[in-house]
């Protein structure tokens, strides 16, 4: 089975609405007919909820129940090592949270799903847009 | 709950009256149990990791939001 990180951008696009949101609907449908499995972590989860709730979203306890079946990444003391562990031999110019949602679908050998251009930029882990992944 | 408008023939429409009288309950108690067993035949035999990606990828229109720029940026302002 494959394993993906899907970036906030494209839960908070499929959750809301916005000029890409056709597509991200579109790769919802697609992951939902193939083997996936989606990797979640915890900075993902808290983005989308602040985000949503930002842009007036009121049925939040409905999205965290969709969620709640995803493989759930914690933001804990092993990854905290295992970034310790990246810095030390690594120079990445990606903020905070870009480089743990990165780091966390590297150490999960996983790909990254993201509409960012600064992530789908990075050389940490696979990248790819929705658009991109749902043509596999 | 959520209120909606559906068309039926009127044949079906008439047959529903007809076991909503009998079983005494609501047309609309009997279309919503009827609606429950179509969801539950659907969704037979998957993971509960299926039917939430199911039910993900179903999201409603109803409850999206209309967002203040893209997610793209939105999401980009929290980290920069």
């Amino acid at each position: 089975m494959t394993n993906i990180v899907i970036d906030s951008c494209v839960y908070v696009s499929h959750f809301g609405k916005d000029k890409l949101t056709h597509k991200s609907k579109a790769f919802f449908k697609r992951i939902s007919q193939i083997g996936t499995q989606i990797i979640l972590p915890a900075i993902v989860e808290a983005e989308i909820l602040v985000v949503l709730r930002q842009n007036g979203a009121t049925h939040l306890d409905k999205i965290s129940q969709l969620l709640s079946q995803m493989e759930f990444s914690p933001l804990n003391k092993k990854l905290i090592e295992e970034l310790t562990s990246f810095l030390e031999s690594n120079q990445s110019p990606l903020k905070t949270s870009d480089l743990i949602i990165a780091l966390t679908a590297k150490l999960n050998d996983a790909t990254l799903i993201t509409w960012d251009k600064q992530l789908l930029k990075n050389n940490i882990c696979k990248v790819a847009t929705p658009e991109h992944f749902s043509e596999y | 709950m959520t209120r909606t408008q559906i068309y039926l023939p009127e044949e079906m429409h008439e047959r529903l009256l007809f076991l909503a009288r009998l079983e005494n309950v609501s047309l609309s108690e009997l279309i919503r149990k009827g609606a429950g067993l179509v969801i539950k035949t659907k969704q037979k035999g998957l993971s509960p990791y299926r039917r939430t990606l199911k039910m993900l990828a179903a999201y409603p229109d109803s409850l999206r939001v209309t967002l203040a720029d893209s997610a793209t940026k939105l999401v980009r302002g929290q980290r920069d």
